[in-house]
């Protein structure tokens, strides 16, 4: 879970590193860790709640720790915050609020995917 | 190796809110997601009041990354968030949905919140 957290928080920091921090009120590199891992969790979780030897050591290397801490709920909502503040406010709403919505999408698609392959 | 000091506090994170979250869980004894609304909004506070202070402290030099990127980020969890609302809807029903529902906007309404309460009291301090 330690070593997963790792990974998952190098992931996410490499992207912060690699893309503009944010575009007005859109935070990129948050923004894309939230969907990109809210699709893997959604397909991890539907694909091994049908299998039936779950491997002991997966779930808290890739689900807790790895994808737990490449995605991050504290950084969306200090993000919206911080727009509001540079009187950004409905620009950071929307960020919020399609952050969620795809991010909702993305989980739903990923246990789609899981359900539709097996 | 900033960014490795960034991955570690990560990884400590995760640790964190394996560990708060399951003790807050069993504390509740409940099928929502308490564990994991408890890490997300005391983590939000926390951040909100790190970049607070660090946005109006502009002449301070010290890289907080490993503990707000790093440890603040790996500690609090979107994917999860996600995964178990949608888990909550598909319970059945109006109730499930319901559910679903509230998980989504409980935490989003409360996670703002804190996270403009912790901004401000950053500014202050």
């Amino acid at each position: 879970m330690f070593v997963g957290g790792i990974v998952g928080t190098a992931g996410r920091a490499l992207l912060i590193e690699a893309l503009p921090e944010s575009a007005g009120a859109m935070h990129w590199p948050t923004f894309l860790a939230n969907v990109v891992g809210a699709f893997l969790l959604g397909w991890y979780v539907a694909r091994s709640s049908r299998t039936t030897h779950r491997s002991e050591l997966t779930v808290p290397f890739f689900a807790v720790g790895l994808l737990g801490s490449f995605t991050t709920f504290s950084a969306l909502m200090v993000g919206v915050v911080e727009s509001a503040h540079d009187g950004l406010t409905l620009a950071g709403a929307g960020y919020g609020l399609v952050s969620v919505v795809v991010g909702l999408g993305a989980a739903a698609m990923g246990m789609g995917l899981a359900r539709a392959t097996r | 190796m900033i960014t490795a000091l960034v991955a570690v506090g990560g990884g400590l994170g995760a640790l964190c809110r394996y560990s708060l979250g399951g003790w807050v869980q069993r504390r509740t004894g409940s099928l929502r997601p308490w564990g994991t609304t408890a890490v997300n909004l005391s983590g939000t506070f926390l951040l909100g009041l790190f970049v607070g202070y660090l946005g109006s402290h502009s002449h301070l030099t010290t890289d907080l990354s490993p503990l707000t990127t790093g440890f603040l980020g790996g500690y609090t969890t979107f994917s999860t968030w996600m995964v178990e609302s949608l888990s909550l809807s598909a319970e059945g029903g109006r109730a499930g949905i319901r559910s679903g529902m509230l998980n989504l906007v409980l935490p989003t309404v409360t996670g703002l919140a804190l996270a403009a309460a912790g901004f401000g009291l950053g500014t202050l301090v």
